[in-house]
């Protein structure tokens, strides 16, 4: 039983895993490697792929569909008609992601676009019909090469279903086509505005600031916790004196300074300059 | 026909970044002026569009100075021959 959607479930596993890995995992493993290709162009990279894999991603969904109508892939033991509608499904959500892919340029009135995404968006139509031809050419020409070895041409015996999932297709890549090509042409969609950019900069520069700022308050606080505590134990001022007076330092006394005398002690184990400080 | 033209083009060079740094106005305030997105403005100064008569004479309406100090046409080939 298994052995009918496993062939399905590995195509789309490996499509949908390869566009989440591009768009989540990719930027952190470019950054992980240091490529050299992410210095001063953080998001160009992983939205490249983000833009090529889309257009990768809608033929193999189209792929996928025509490959799960009636008779034209024959596996053994394995039956794909079932899969016809999530396919379907699969290539038309795959389908919605491209045509909105870039603020949906190729489906914009032109009221919404200025003259450099209008003139965009015009090369893109003869582009995509001139595709979309030579795609057809080329699925035909193949098809037409299959046929030849054998006695006849069986065009009518195709399933009616299979035709029309198959012009459905076409019909669809006829419409998406112009997204797909502007989605591989100039795959660079909204790039960081320099406001952000400079706004970014900015709240690093404070945030490291203010973090320099809090370890200089950290330091501070400790200290006063560290005299606090010491005040506390009757360690305060009395016993930096004694200590400076047995060292033979200058005191204060009631305003003065005085220098302090050296203790027995001391005069027999006399202090070092260096230790001084 | 447009390949042979492309090749003797002469590259167009422009002072938008600059002169917008200047003015202290945004890609998106500068947008907003001439009329267009601001994605286009950044196209426009990295050179990767040329634009046309009309926003040429938009932006230098903003910049208050002529469109040949904003647009600088360097040498095409065929101008070094002659």
């Amino acid at each position: 039983m298994n052995a009918q959607w496993l062939p399905y479930a590995v195509v789309v596993g490996t499509a949908v895993l390869a566009f989440l890995f591009n768009m989540v995992a990719s930027p952190r493993l470019m950054r992980a490697l240091n490529s050299p290709v992410e210095v001063n162009a953080p998001l160009r990279r992983p939205r490249i792929i983000a833009g090529k894999s889309l257009v990768t991603i809608w033929f193999v969904s189209a792929a996928l569909y025509l490959a799960t109508l009636p008779q034209v892939l024959e596996l053994p033991s394995v039956d794909l008609d079932g899969w016809s509608l999530p396919a379907l499904v699969f290539m038309l959500l795959i389908s919605f992601s491209a045509t909105t892919y870039k603020r949906s340029l190729a489906q914009q009135v032109e009221e919404q676009l200025d003259e450099r995404e209008l003139a965009a968006r015009n090369g893109l139509y003869p582009l995509a019909h001139q595709t979309v031809l030579t795609f057809a050419s080329v699925l035909f020409v193949i098809f037409f090469i299959l046929q030849v070895g054998q006695d006849e041409i069986t065009l009518g015996t195709i399933n009616s279903e299979t035709a029309l999932g198959a012009a459905f297709t076409l019909l669809f890549f006829f419409w998406v086509t112009p997204s797909l090509v502007h989605a591989w042409r100039d795959p660079v969609p909204d790039e960081v505005s320099e406001e952000m950019r400079r706004a970014l900069k900015d709240a690093k520069g404070e945030l490291r600031r203010e973090l320099r700022g809090l370890s200089i308050e950290i330091d501070a606080a400790g200290a006063e916790v560290k005299h606090e505590i010491r005040k506390s134990m009757g360690l305060g001022k009395t016993s930096n004196k004694k200590k400076r007076s047995a060292r033979g330092l200058k005191v204060a006394v009631n305003g003065r300074l005085v220098k302090g005398a050296p203790t027995a002690k001391k005069r027999a184990n006399p202090v070092k300059k260096g230790k001084r400080s | 026909m447009t390949g042979r033209r492309s090749a003797t083009e002469a590259p167009l060079l422009n002072r938008i970044a600059e002169l917008r740094e200047r003015a202290k106005l945004s890609r998106l305030e500068l947008a907003e002026l001439v009329g267009v997105n601001s994605q286009t403005i950044g196209y426009l100064e990295r050179g990767e569009y040329n634009p046309s008569l009309a926003l040429a004479f938009r932006l230098s309406d903003v910049f208050s100075l002529p469109v040949e100090k904003i647009f600088i046409r360097t040498r095409s080939r065929q101008g070094r021959r002659a």
